[in-house]
């Protein structure tokens, strides 16, 4: 089989959902030798760009959205990070995001959706859970020198925890360094202005989008 | 998976309402305004009083005539779809009887012409829920021959069957025709009905001559026919939702009776379109809960009779598209739909069925296939518990990846096509209400959607037949 061919395969696997068939693809191609940063562009992220466009066309809804991303996401941490590790080599992303549910709250299923598919879009997703401090996120941020922050809250309670991270942000002069974005169910643009946030959405689909509009390159 | 009729009465009250119909067509009897059909009534058992025009009817005759009347029967669209009336399904139609319409542009009320009617068929056309196709009442043609240019309208904008109400038996002569045409001959019109017939018995206990001239026609030709009625409750049926089904009953079996006598087996669905009388204003009001009682009280009582069922459902008195239209059609549609109704009208009537709207088909369009969902049920199988896939995911996990659910969306949802369901910041952009939503979705259809097409051959003849009714029309009233 040919690379052009193994990588169509790959492709095609995430666009028909066939995960076992995605994962033994994507197999054989590191055993053809084939360029890890290459199954990724030429397979992955294509095959992931087309189930945007059939969500986008209205074909596709959010299981198949994240029912392909997921398996995506899994397989370039397991199979073929390692890889490119072992080569020197690196992800070459969109940007860096650093994501997590802010502390004291413990609602995830949104932070996760909006991860999955920034990563599905090309971004390099560093998901910290939920439950995190700011702190925690000003730090990582800093470790990976990472252009973007996403803090999602789904309290009223633990809405003012997403301007903690601004002000830990100012504390370590990183302010400037890194964009902030925020989400979550009470969260509105007007709370993102006033604790002087760079950006808000409102589903994941939109938190995509302005990610991509902030730090997307 | 339950079964989800309700129904509204307990069997002993199902009992108590036969009785009292019988008796009042027994005693009471009810008016017949045409006299072949009265001596047929008379040859077969019935007291009449030929002076009065009244046949006091025994129930035995009644309950015989009632048992050659098909529990089922199916029309069919001119692309030859069979649509039963009378199964498991109920069957939707758009509502006639609407002399204005809302305009599409200005959005004031105006008087329906015919290019409206055309609309309101092509509306009609892409509405995935409905089945059948009415006519507003068209303001701009030769008035004796609204229900005729009605027809031609809906004939040739839309493949779904149209439901016609002719008001005289020589406009029904025409409508048939053009039935026949549509067919491909009179034989092949009995055999797969393209067009289904109305009449209506006249509140309280009358068969108006000119409804039973229609019958006439449709049963004579061996046609599918409904016969409605319009109990005004408080005015032309007692003020009780129970006395208002006695009347109902009453009337419509009478019509179904004679229908079967003028010939056995006739295809017929029955029921009542009901309106209550509003104490206050004397608008008959079509969208009262009261309503939605009468249609489903009628439709278990039609059901234990074994005849098919019609109810008008989803009226509104509001004016425009806004929340009081809403709740009317919910409270008078939701509750007909359980008692398993089996044919309906009423979709895209507003303000007491007087006006009609595109924007309206289009909600109705959305609310049937939420009710459609709703009378679906809950499936429950291994499949559904989805045991497996709860251990597989684990405590803490999402379902969205998970290939159940892929499977089984498609299948367990109903998707909206209007409502909005939008958060607040993607809504801010437009802020479009409902009726702005269905406004440029009517517009959409209005310009750019086409229904298929009729052969040029079968418009020309059905153009023909209109104008020789035009004739015959002109030559009366010149003699």
């Amino acid at each position: 089989m040919d690379n052009k061919t193994i990588l169509d395969k790959i492709c095609n696997d995430l666009v028909s959902l066939e995960e076992e068939s995605f994962i033994n693809n994507v197999k054989e191609a590191l055993d053809l030798n084939i360029d890890p940063s290459e199954i990724i562009d030429k397979g992955i992220v294509k095959g992931l760009s087309i189930v945007g466009d059939k969500f986008a066309s209205g074909e596709y809804f959010l299981v198949e959205l994240v029912g392909a991303a997921e398996p995506a996401q899994k397989v370039v941490k397991e199979l073929l990070e390692p890889e490119l590790k072992k080569k020197a080599e690196k992800v070459k992303g969109k940007g860096k995001i650093v994501i997590g549910t802010v502390q004291g709250d413990i609602h995830s299923i949104g932070k996760n959706i909006v991860a999955t598919l920034l990563f599905a879009s090309g971004f390099d997703v560093i998901d910290l859970g939920e439950d995190v401090s700011a702190e925690k996120f000003v730090n990582k941020a800093k470790e990976e020198r990472a252009d973007l922050i996403g803090a999602s809250a789904l309290l009223t309670t633990t809405l003012p925890s997403q301007k903690k991270i601004i002000e830990a942000l100012k504390a370590e002069g990183m302010r400037d360094k890194v964009k902030v974005i925020f989400g979550g169910a009470p969260c509105t643009p007007e709370w993102v202005e006033e604790i002087g946030g760079d950006g808000y959405a409102e589903n994941a689909i939109k938190g995509v989008e302005l990610a991509t509009k902030l730090i997307g390159r | 998976m339950q079964n989800y009729r309700f129904d509204p009465l307990s069997q002993d009250e199902v009992h108590k309402i036969d009785l009292a119909t019988m008796e009042v067509l027994e005693k009471t009897g009810i008016i017949v305004e045409n006299d072949t059909v009265l001596e047929l009534l008379e040859q077969n058992g019935a007291k009449v009083n030929k002076h009065e025009k009244i046949a006091k009817i025994p129930e035995y005759i009644l309950k015989d005539g009632l048992k050659k009347v098909p529990s089922s029967f199916v029309v069919y669209t001119r692309k030859g779809e069979k649509v039963r009336i009378g199964g498991d399904q109920t069957v939707l139609s758009s509502g006639a009887g609407a002399s204005w319409i809302l305009d599409i542009d200005t959005g004031e009320p105006r008087p329906a012409t015919k290019k409206d009617s055309e609309n309101y068929a092509k509306v009609t056309d892409a509405m995935e829920n409905i089945s059948l196709c009415m006519s507003p009442i068209i303001q701009d043609v030769t008035p004796s021959l609204v229900d005729v240019h009605s027809a031609q309208a809906m004939i040739c904008n839309t493949t779904k069957t149209p439901w016609v109400c002719p008001g005289d038996g020589m406009q029904a002569r025409y409508i048939i025709e053009m039935g026949a045409v549509l067919a491909g001959g009179m034989e092949e019109l009995r055999k797969r009905p393209v067009i289904l017939g109305l009449a209506s018995p006249n509140s309280p206990l009358r068969l108006a001559s000119r409804d039973i001239d229609v019958a006439l026609e449709f049963a004579g030709n061996k046609l599918p026919i409904t016969f409605i009625n319009c109990p005004n409750s408080g005015a032309t049926t007692p003020v009780t939702i129970a006395g208002t089904l006695v009347v109902t009953l009453a009337e419509c079996l009478a019509f179904a009776l004679v229908a079967q006598l003028i010939n056995p087996g006739n295809a017929i669905a029955v029921g009542p379109s009901p309106p209550i009388m509003d104490m206050k204003t004397a608008i008959s009001a079509f969208g009262a809960p009261e309503s939605g009682l009468v249609v489903a009280g009628a439709a278990q009582m039609l059901h234990y009779y074994n005849v098919p069922s019609y109810g008008s459902i989803a009226s509104s008195e509001s004016i425009l598209i806004d929340t009081q239209t809403g709740y009317e059609i919910a409270w008078t549609a939701q509750l007909p739909m359980m008692a398993g109704v089996h044919l309906v009208n009423g979709l895209g009537l507003i303000n007491a069925c007087v006006g009609c709207s595109l924007e309206k088909l289009i909600v109705d369009d959305e609310v049937f296939g939420g009710i459609k969902r709703i009378l679906k049920g809950i499936e429950v199988s291994d499949v559904s518990l989805a045991v497996d896939v709860i251990e597989a995911v684990g405590p803490g996990g999402h379902y969205l990846s998970q290939k159940h659910s892929r499977e089984h969306l498609r299948n367990e949802r109903w998707f909206p096509k209007i409502s909005n369901r939008l958060g607040l910041q993607e809504w801010k952009k437009e802020k479009l209400d409902l009726w702005e939503i269905t406004r440029r979705e009517a517009k959409k259809i209005v310009e750019s959607y086409n229904p298929e097409p009729l052969e040029k051959e079968i418009e020309e003849e059905i153009a023909a037949i209109v104008k020789s009714a035009e004739k015959e029309a002109a030559s009366t009233q010149n003699g």
